[in-house]
């Protein structure tokens, strides 16, 4: 009797796993039909099931398939739950077994995805270039994209120098938020203050990106001009003094970026006004001058 | 493991891709092209109505302040004039080409290029109660009542009490803490 009940078990059991192997198998199988709908609610199903989640390959085909379904339809979407299930699936097959037999194809998808990521912050960026209504944290999404892009990165191809990425990005975030910040009239200062630890960090990464130097200098620039700008006529003395020794200390601040931006590119014309402006605010007008005829020159010249 | 190829989406992706990496040549940033000077001076001379007394008949009708030729101020002192008031009197802009021009007003400003013109100007002022404001160094030695000046990159103003006090103007105490006094 105890034979049979023994029997009986082991058959349930083994009917069991054939049953999710089957699932698995049956899930490809519609994938390689392009019916990602169908491969989807496999995959879906067989993942629930422990005997099946505790294999690394499972992930990995769990992944694959939602891999594909954001291929199919999510390419570009700022939102893509896909896009997030497949990364998280690709991390969790290689966490589980670092040397799967798909390994190889776990890493290529994490490639994938992490190029997906990078675009999505780019993305986003390109909006934020556009339009300085974007809320922030629609760009604080492209920051966490681009984490997750790096993240990613970082495991598919642990040697790649992202520098070059880092840099783009970071001036690209800059831009958006000096963008924010100028057209805000120079009200919005946290956009300010954000823009310039962006280019700053473009700065500690390539200290002769002219760009960034020169968005740097603009912005110590403005807001020292904004606050002489909002001074009311009938500004008290002390306070009047008070704005002045400030202003003076951001014009001051402006100064050796713009000069290093004009070192490194001497023929950029808004670099050469700024110098004349910066210059100017600070009194020196012999120095304001030159750069002024600097500028004519230059303009004589083209 | 077959990798399914979507042309459609390869275009897409491509597009995408060329998205990001054009943008570094982005964003024009609003560049500089104001003269804070002007602003500050024209602060300070709002303030120095509130420090100066004038006489008593000065204290009706029109503020005048008057402009020896073109001046950087003119443009502040037009908005100054635009929004505010000296006690109850409006501000009045005259702009005087000639120092023989230069009729009667409250304060007479006289922009560095005519400084040489100074003396011209005390001539036609010294039987007034006018606060000739001048932008060039010494001034205040040649009978300049304020003065502007720059000191480690600031505006500063020196202040003569003696030419303030020539034409029956009266200086309060705050302003002469405020300024760099000069006799």
């Amino acid at each position: 009797m105890r034979k049979w009940a023994y029997i009986l078990l082991f058959t349930l059991l083994a009917g069991t796993q054939l049953k999710g192997q089957d699932i698995v198998q049956q899930a490809l199988m519609h994938l390689q039909n392009n019916e990602l709908e169908s491969a989807k609610e496999l995959v879906d199903k067989a993942i629930q099931l422990d005997l099946y989640n505790q294999k690394a390959t499972t992930w990995f085909y769990y992944g694959y398939v939602y891999k594909e379904l954001y291929k199919a339809n999510d390419v570009g979407n700022i939102n893509s739950t896909n896009l997030e299930t497949a990364s998280n699936a690709y991390l969790k097959a290689l966490e589980m077994d670092n040397n799967h037999p798909e390994k190889n194809n776990n890493i290529l998808g994490i490639n994938y995805l992490a190029i997906q990521y990078y675009n999505i912050a780019g993305t986003i960026l390109n909006q934020a270039t556009f339009n300085v209504n974007i809320d922030t944290n629609i760009i604080n999404k492209a920051i966490t994209n681009y984490a997750r892009y790096k993240e990613l990165k970082k495991i598919s191809e642990p040697n790649f120098d992202n520098t070059e990425r880092d840099i783009s990005f970071y001036y690209q975030l800059g831009s958006a938020y000096h963008l924010k910040y100028d057209s805000s009239k120079f009200a919005d200062k946290k956009s300010g203050k954000y823009a310039e630890l962006y280019f700053g960090k473009v700065l500690e990464l390539d200290n002769n990106n002219v760009s960034a130097l020169y968005n740097v200098g603009i912005i110590y620039y403005n807001e020292a001009v904004d606050i002489i700008n909002t001074l009311d006529y009938d500004e008290d003395l002390e306070k009047l003094n008070k704005s002045l020794d400030y202003s003076i200390e951001l014009f001051l601040k402006a100064l050796p970026y713009m000069k290093k931006a004009y070192e490194l590119e001497p023929k950029r014309k808004e670099t050469i006004v700024g110098l004349s402006y910066i210059y100017l605010s600070l009194n020196d007008n012999e120095k304001s001058e030159q750069f002024r005829k600097e500028l004519k020159m230059l303009e004589e010249n083209e | 493991m077959a990798y399914f190829l979507n042309w459609k989406n390869l275009v897409k992706r491509i597009i995408y891709i060329i998205s990001f990496l054009t943008l570094v040549s982005a964003t024009p940033p609003q560049g500089p092209g104001y003269d804070t000077n002007a602003k500050i001076k024209s602060v300070f001379i709002y303030n120095f109505t509130k420090y100066i007394e004038w006489p008593k008949n000065y204290r009706q009708g029109n503020f005048i302040v008057g402009v020896l030729g073109e001046s950087s101020l003119y443009k502040e002192l037009e908005n100054m004039a635009k929004t505010k008031k000296v006690a109850n009197q409006d501000i009045e802009l005259v702009k005087f080409n000639d120092s023989k021009a230069i009729s009667n007003c409250h304060i007479l400003i006289i922009p560095p290029d005519r400084s040489d013109e100074l003396n011209n100007a005390i001539k036609q002022v010294k039987k007034n109660s006018t606060l000739i404001i001048t932008e060039k160094e010494g001034l205040t030695k040649e009978g300049a009542a304020i003065n502007f000046i720059v000191q480690t990159n600031k505006q500063k103003f020196e202040l003569s009490k003696t030419n303030v006090e020539k034409y029956n103007l009266k200086v309060n105490s705050s302003l002469e803490s405020l300024a760099i006094v000069v006799n």
